[in-house]
C-alpha cells in the first residue's frame, strides 16, 4: 500500500489554477522530489497534503486514509519542516519541542525532546529563545521538530535551504538513514538539484500546477537530452513561461 | 477531543507568561486601575450630600464582575493573537490539533489569567474598600459562571473576526468589552436606558447578572429568572460563537488564508 496517494488534485485561487489535476503516489522507503520554479504549485500541494488547504477537487490518502475525514489520525503519523515556517521565536528550543511533542502525542516527551536536542546538536542553546537563533540553527530545530513523532511520512519544503554545506550534508545523511531504517517516505522540495539527485529515488517536475515530467533523477536528464538535472529543471521551468500568452 | 493537545496550547501560553513580565501588566493593570478609580469615586459619592446609600456595595461589585467578562474575552483573543503574531498557526494546524482542542486550550489559559485577576481585585477591594465579594455566598458561582461563559462567547466572536478579516481586525478584540458596556447595565439598572434600546440590554447575558446582583444587594431578593435567562443566553452565544468560528475557519482553509498566516483578507 502506498504511504501517500494524491489523485486528481485541483486548486484555484481566484481565477488562477495553482494545482492542475495532479496525481502521484509515494511508497514506503521512497524519497520523492517535488521540483518546479517559484509559484509552480509545490507549496500548495504540500499544504493540501497537510490539511492546511482544502482542494477544490480530488483526494489525498495517507496510509490509505482520506486526510479530509481522518485528519488528526493521519497527521499524528506525519510531520513537516518548511523553510518559510518558523517555530515561535518567543519560546526556547526546549519549550517548542515540548509543546509539539504533546501535540503529536509523543510518549515520554521529555526524554524524546532531550534525545533530539542531542541528536541535532542543539544542546548549546536549548534554553535560548528561538528568536535569537541563526537561520541555520532554526532550520536544524525545524527538522528536529519534524522527527519528534518518528513520522512515517515527512514533508520537507526546502529543508536545507538555510544550512551550510556541512550541516546540510549531515541532515541529508540522517534523513536517508531514517528512511532506510524505518521504511518511511519523504516528499522533498528543493532548488538544489545536486541534493535532489543525491537523495531522491524519483522526481516530479511541476510547473503552472501541472506535473510535466516524472522519473529517476539520475536518468531523466539523459532521457530528455540534457546534461544534468539543473539543465533539465531550467528548460522545463522556462518553456511554459515562453509559450504562455 | 484530545485533552493533552489542549494542554499543549495552555502550556505554550504559560511559557509565554513566565518568560515576559510585561504580559502580567495586561492582566493586572486595567483591573487594578479600574478598581482604584471606581473605588475612590464610590468613596467620594458616599460623602456627597450626606448620602444615606452605600454605593460601595453596588459599584465595586459591578467593577469586579464586569472585569470577569472583559478579562475572559481579552484573554482568549490575545492568546490566539500570540499565535497569529508568531505566525505559528500553520505549525499548530499541521499537527493533529483540532479546532475544538485549540479553543479549549485558549479558554483554559484565559480562565487562569481571569482567576488570578479576580483574586487580586477581590483582595484589594477587601483591603482598600472593605468590600466582601463573598457576600453573595453560593450565588457567586452561577454569577461567575454566566460571566465567564459570556466572556468565552465574546472571545470566540473576536477570534472569528480575526480569522475572517485577518490580523488587521485585532482592534475588534480590544473594543468588544467597551462596546457592550453601556448596554450591560453594569453600573445602572436596565430601566435607566432609553426604552428604544433596552432590548439590546435584554439580549446581553451579563445584564441579567448585574440586575440580579442589584436585587440581592438592594432588596435582599434573588431572582432565579434573571439567572436562568442569563445562563441560557450565555450558553446559546457560546454555541453560536463556536459554530461561526468553525464556519470561518473552514473558509480560511478553503481560501488558503491559514497558510498565509491569516493575512489581512478584507
Amino acid at each position: 500500500m502506498d504511504i501517500l496517494e494524491v489523485k486528481d488534485l485541483n486548486k484555484m485561487y481566484g481565477g488562477i489554477k495553482a494545482v492542475d489535476d495532479i496525481s502521484f503516489s509515494i511508497g514506503a522507503g521512497e524519497i520523492v522530489g517535488l521540483l518546479g520554479p517559484n509559484g509552480a504549485g509545490k507549496t500548495s500541494t504540500i499544504s493540501m497534503v497537510l490539511g492546511l488547504l482544502e482542494p477544490d477537487s480530488g483526494f489525498i490518502r495517507v496510509f490509505g486514509k482520506n486526510i479530509a475525514t481522518h485528519r488528526s489520525e493521519v497527521l499524528a503519523s506525519m510531520n513537516f519542516a518548511a523553510v518559510y515556517t518558523q517555530l515561535p521565536g518567543n519560546m526556547t528550543v526546549r519549550q517548542n519541542l515540548m509543546i509539539f511533542s504533546l501535540l503529536y502525542g509523543v510518549t515520554n516527551p521529555r526524554k524524546r525532546v532531550e534525545e533530539l536536542i542531542d541528536e541535532f546538536d542543539l544542546s548549546g542553546y536549548a534554553d535560548t529563545r528561538c528568536g535569537f537563533l541563526s537561520s541555520g540553527e532554526l532550520s536544524r530545530l525545524n527538522i528536529a521538530k519534524a522527527f519528534l513523532n518518528l513520522p512515517r511520512l515527512l514533508l520537507l519544503d526546502e529543508p536545507t535551504a538555510s544550512l551550510d554545506p556541512s550541516a546540510a550534508g549531515i541532515v541529508r545523511e540522517r534523513l536517508l538513514e531514517y528512511v532506510r531504517s524505518r521504511g518511511a517516505a519523504i516528499l522533498w522540495t528543493s532548488h538544489d538539484m545536486k541534493e535532489i539527485e543525491h537523495v531522491c529515488n524519483r522526481v516530479l517536475f511541476i510547473s503552472h500546477g501541472k506535473i510535466l515530467l516524472a522519473g529517476d533523477p539520475k536518468k531523466l536528464p539523459a532521457q530528455n537530452g540534457k546534461k544534468d538535472l539543473e539543465d533539465l529543471f531550467i528548460s522545463i521551468a522556462r518553456e511554459p513561461l515562453v509559450t504562455r500568452p | 477531543m484530545n485533552v493533552t493537545r489542549s494542554y499543549a496550547i495552555f502550556l505554550r501560553q504559560v511559557y509565554l507568561l513566565r518568560s515576559n513580565t510585561s504580559r502580567w501588566v495586561m492582566i493586572f493593570f486595567w483591573s487594578i486601575a479600574d478598581l482604584l478609580i471606581w473605588g475612590l469615586l464610590t468613596k467620594y459619592l458616599n460623602t456627597v450630600g450626606g448620602a444615606k446609600f452605600n454605593f460601595i456595595t453596588v459599584l465595586i461589585g459591578a467593577v469586579i464582575f464586569a472585569h470577569l467578562v472583559s478579562r475572559t474575552q481579552v484573554g482568549i483573543s490575545v492568546a490566539q493573537l500570540e499565535d497569529v503574531w508568531a505566525r505559528n498557526l500553520v505549525n499548530f494546524f499541521a499537527a493533529p490539533l483540532q479546532l475544538g482542542e485549540y479553543i479549549l486550550g485558549l479558554a483554559l489559559t484565559s480562565l487562569l489569567t481571569t482567576c488570578i485577576s479576580l483574586f487580586v481585585m477581590a483582595t484589594l477591594a477587601w483591603f482598600l474598600f472593605y468590600y466582601n465579594i463573598f457576600q453573595f455566598g453560593f450565588l457567586l458561582l452561577p454569577y461567575v459562571l454566566i460571566l465567564v461563559l459570556f466572556g468565552i462567547a465574546l472571545g470566540l466572536l473576536a477570534i472569528t473576526v480575526i480569522t475572517r478579516f485577518g490580523p488587521a481586525a485585532e482592534t475588534f478584540a480590544w473594543i468588544i468589552p467597551t462596546a457592550i458596556s453601556p448596554f450591560s447595565g453594569v453600573f445602572y439598572p436596565i430601566a435607566t436606558l432609553p426604552d428604544s434600546i433596552q432590548f439590546i440590554a435584554y439580549a446581553i447575558p451579563s445584564s441579567y447578572v448585574f440586575e440580579g446582583m442589584r436585587g440581592v444587594v438592594l432588596t435582599g431578593t434573588f431572582s432565579m429568572w434573571h439567572m436562568v435567562v442569563g445562563l441560557g443566553l450565555a450558553v446559546l452565544y457560546g454555541v453560536l460563537g463556536y459554530a461561526l468560528l468553525r464556519y470561518y475557519f473552514r473558509q480560511a482553509v478553503k481560501r488558503g488564508l491559514l497558510i498565509r498566516f491569516l493575512t489581512d483578507a478584507w
